[in-house]
């Protein structure tokens, strides 16, 4: 920090920038985001946990309430073509209903990544704007 | 993203600490104890308030709007009746502190409190004049003639001493 820069001419401008640059402060977490954490209020609902029990529920349900169980020991006990063919249209709901679910839950956790990610883009984004401004002499 | 679990918010703390302290150091000169306090009310802030985050700005602006809004607050709870734009002191102790850690504290002292905060999102954490006049809830004009006002107070000081 404060390392002098003798006998360089440069403008106010770029002085302050390359000043500002220099001194800029490494910011080491030291336990800070775990005091923060210690803070927060707990009271507040985890949603996020809340949608994956209601999913995992709705798709017990539907296996042990809507036959699945049933269709699915029928077939593993070995009935005829006929049955399975009979079966596989109902079959295809549960497992469509069933993917769909564990889709929607694996999004729904993953939406956390993607937002970050998106918020980074964004951020890269900005930051090359930026800089192409104040590369072709229109920036402050 | 999802900040309903902790887990999810912890993630944030840790990926925008540091732009955000470092914020409050600059407008704090230095007081690393201030900067944190405040640094954490700007999360605690942000956790309890998520729900009302539409993600039309990026969760870095919207740290720095809370964080701003938190200074202003702590600013007018120290003084009631001064005005963030033309306060030029952050606290009374640094009215007597003729120490600071360094020189990038002792030129961010000659700068208003709205200077400071234009100064260090523009050029310390390279937020566009539009993110920062998002930010400060100032015209982009405004938020310009704050960082011309604050760069030519700092290479005063900076050609006053041996700089440049």
């Amino acid at each position: 920090m404060g390392r002098k820069v003798n006998g360089q001419q440069s403008t106010g401008n770029d002085m302050v920038s390359k000043f500002l640059k220099e001194n800029k402060q490494t910011v080491t977490d030291n336990g800070f985001t775990e005091r923060v954490m210690e803070t927060i209020p707990s009271s507040r609902v985890d949603w996020n946990r809340v949608l994956q029990v209601v999913c995992y529920l709705i798709v017990v349900s539907t296996i042990v309430f809507g036959g699945g169980w049933k269709m699915g020991t029928d077939i593993f006990d070995g009935p005829t073509i006929k049955d399975i063919a009979l079966n596989l249209g109902q079959t295809c709901l549960y497992a469509m209903l069933l993917v769909v679910l564990v889709a929607a839950s694996v999004l729904y956790n993953f939406k956390d990544g993607l937002g970050n990610w998106l918020d980074e883009l964004g951020d890269v984004l900005a930051q090359f704007i930026h800089t192409t401004k104040q590369d072709v002499g229109s920036g402050i | 993203m999802f900040l309903g679990s902790a887990n999810n918010f912890e993630k944030v703390v840790k990926e925008y600490q540091a732009p955000v302290r470092r914020l409050f150091l600059n407008l704090t000169l230095g007081d690393e104890m201030l900067s944190d306090d405040l640094a954490q009310d700007t999360f605690i802030k942000a956790y309890t308030s998520w729900s009302t985050f539409r993600h039309l700005s990026s969760t870095r602006t919207w740290l720095f709007r809370i964080a701003y809004n938190v200074f202003y607050d702590y600013k007018r709870s120290l003084h009631p009746t001064d005005d963030i734009e033309t306060a030029v002191t952050v606290h009374p102790q640094y009215e007597i502190d003729t120490n600071l850690k360094s020189d990038l504290y002792k030129a961010m002292k000659l700068l208003s409190d709205i200077e400071k905060i234009c100064v260090t999102l523009a050029l310390v954490e390279d937020q566009p004049i539009k993110t920062v006049a998002k930010i400060t809830g100032m015209n982009e004009n405004t938020v310009k003639s704050h960082i011309r006002r604050g760069k030519e107070k700092m290479a005063n000081f900076l050609k006053a001493n041996n700089y440049g």
